[in-house]
Formats: structure tokens, sequence, C-alpha cells
């Protein structure tokens, strides 16, 4: 398979006000109903992908992250490291079941790599 | 050095600042804050200064000076950035209580991993758990299983906010040695040797096996050490430790280091 993105998350300074700027704007819905109480984003359209929403660290800037469909989290992470990444989440299974990284570019863009594991 | 010592001193007293590290080396907080950000160079007078005030013995000086001649040669050989990050993580968590916190309620019997129970129990918002929760995460100190199922990877018994900030140091340290050796990887890969195994041990046979270690380590000391000419310095490291042992509860891990 290839490495589709499947998922974004805004990582935010303000994840209320966030939450509640997009919703007004694009009429997403969003839920916080889970473990984590992470800000499930459904953009309510069959078009596109849903996201979600993630408090930023104390002085981040606010920002965008693209997450990508992989089948070996840990494989994938190895050769991005090989490649000059480096890791800000390693590895790390998620209590929905999925397994996750974050990572940081050669460049210093972050994004992250995961894998359902509801499949 | 100079952020481990600061990690440090912080994980000592929660109520160390940078500006306190400052005036204890007789520097104004803006030139070491560009330093420790790593935007700023230092003169090899400076690292001399520093050295004295932090009780450095010669020797730690010198392999300092030469360390910083060789990033100036080699501009980029040192992930100043990667360093700073790193750093950055394990300050937060030092200075978070909610962070040890957190480690804490997990041993607990009545423990409920979700985000609303654990701000409720801290009396802190949601927001600031998960920022905890990331950052622990992201220092390896927790591990989310499954849904019902969040460890403490830590590895100690954390009575109190020192232990997590000493627990947090260590983790730094080694994450800052992994980087490093990273780094040589890249840029030197036939002039380091590193390597590690895992292997299963008769338990009566590890004091012989230290000894030899220790002999190794000696002996390795004075064949480099008789060398007129030194251009490089290199950093070793001897670990031995048990990862699984049937009953030696309470013991220290071996480990011999250089």
């Amino acid at each position: 398979m290839g490495c589709p993105i499947v998922t974004w998350q805004i990582i935010s300074k303000n994840p209320e006000g966030a939450s509640k700027f997009y919703t007004e704007l694009f009429g997403w819905s969003v839920s916080d109903n889970n473990a984590l109480m992470y800000r499930t984003v459904d953009t309510c359209s069959e078009a596109g992908i849903g996201g979600g929403i993630w408090p930023a660290p104390p002085g981040a800037q606010s920002f965008v992250q693209l997450f990508a469909e992989v089948d070996d989290v840990a494989a994938t992470v190895e050769q991005a490291v090989a490649k000059g990444a480096r890791v800000i989440v390693p590895p790390q299974k998620l209590p929905d079941g999925d397994e996750m990284a974050v990572l940081l570019d050669p460049d210093g863009m972050s994004f992250g790599v995961m894998h359902s594991g509801r499949d | 050095m100079l952020r481990l010592e600061l990690a440090r001193r912080c994980a000592a007293n929660e109520g160390y600042s940078l500006r306190a590290f400052a005036r204890f080396l007789r520097t104004d907080h803006a030139s070491l804050s560009q330093i420790l950000r790593g935007k700023r160079r230092l003169s090899e007078a400076t690292i001399r200064r520093l050295g004295a005030r932090l009780g450095l013995d010669e020797r730690r000086v010198e392999e300092l000076v030469f360390v910083e001649r060789s990033a100036e040669k080699h501009p980029g050989a040192v992930d100043v950035a990667a360093v700073h990050e790193l750093t950055g993580r394990a300050l937060e968590s030092l200075s978070n209580w909610h962070d040890w916190a957190i480690l804490e309620l997990t041993r607990l019997e009545c423990f409920t991993p979700d985000v609303r129970w654990i701000s409720r129990v801290l009396d802190g918002s949601p927001d600031d758990v998960q920022r905890a929760l990331h950052r622990l995460v992201s220092l390896g100190f927790l591990e989310m299983r499954a849904r019902d199922r969040w460890t403490d990877r830590t590895g100690h018994v954390l009575e109190n906010a020192e232990q997590f900030a000493a627990a947090a140091v260590e983790r730094l340290a080694e994450e800052l040695h992994e980087l490093a050796v990273r780094s040589l990887r890249r840029r030197h890969r036939d002039r380091f040797a590193h390597s590690a195994t895992t292997i299963a041990v008769d338990a009566a046979s590890v004091p012989l096996a230290i000894l030899r270690l220790e002999q190794l380590r000696a002996e390795l000391l004075r064949t480099l050490e008789s060398a007129d000419k030194r251009d490089a310095v290199y950093y070793l490291a001897i670990s031995f430790f048990p990862i699984a042992e049937p009953q030696t509860e309470g013991e220290p891990p071996w480990d011999v280091r250089s």
C-alpha cells in the first residue's frame, strides 16, 4: 500500500478557542468523548478527511501536523531517523489500539506516522 | 554540559531558575540563555571561566575547549536544535508537578486512565493534563498499552517530585548520549564503535564479567593515554546490568562506566 495522509492535527495554544472558531466557521463537529479527551474533528463531509485538536506545549506556536498511515510505525521511524529526522514522540500505542509516532523532518517540520489498530 | 548542570540544579531545587544559574556563573542571564539555545559560541576564555565556577577539573575543561573549537571548524556537526529541544522537554517536565503526579496516580488501584478523571483528581485543566501526558510519553516515562492500561515506565519508585526530577535528568542524559552517537554515526562511520546485546547469563559468573570489563577499561585507557599526540575527544561507556533477574530485589544494577 502507499502511505496516505489519514488525519491531521491542529496543535493549538488555545484548543478550546480553536475548536470554537473552526466549528463556527466551517460547521465542523468536534467531540472529546474519549479517554484522552482528544478533540476529534468531523468535517461533516464525505470528501476529505477528519482530524483533531491537541494543546500546544507551553511557549510553542500553533501549527498543523499531517499523519501518514504506514504498515510498521517503528520501522518507518527508524528509516526516517536514518534520513535525518528526529523523534518527538517515540512509537506509542494509543488507548484505542492505534499506534503512532511524531517526528521532525530534516527541515524541522513536524509530522506523524500512524497505524490503525482497528483493521 | 551547561544544560545538564542547569537541569540538575532545577531538579534539586524547584525554585531554581536560569537567572539564579547566571548569577552563580557570574554572567548575565541573556548571554547564558543564548549560549544554552546554541545561539552564541563560547570563547576559550569563557569556557575556562565557567569551568572554574563549576569546579570542573582541568582535563574536562580541555575537552570542552576542544569540542567547542571542533564545532567552530565544523558547523552543523552538533545538532544544537535537537539538544535544545530535548533539554526543553525535560525542563518542562521538571517544572510541572502534574507530570510526576500522573505517574504516581497510575500506581493506584483506583487509577482511571481518563483525562477527565486525572484532571479532577489533580484539580487541573484537561489541557494541562493532556500536555503533561504528551511530555511523559515523549520522554518514555508513560506507555498507553491499551484503553485501560497506562503504565509507568520510569522503572523507579518515585516517591516525590525530586525523584521524578532526578529520573527526568537521567533520561535527558541518556537521550543526549544517543543523540551524540547518532550524530557521530552519520559523520564518521569508520571512526567509532557502538554495539549492544542482550544475553542470558549464569548469575554466578557476573562478578568475573565485571572484573574483566574493569580490566578491559583500564587497559584501553592506558593504551589511549600513552599516545603523545591528542587531537580528538571520544566518549567511552561500558555498561553491564541486569534486565531481568530471578530474585535480587533492591540491588542496584552493575555499571562500569568511564
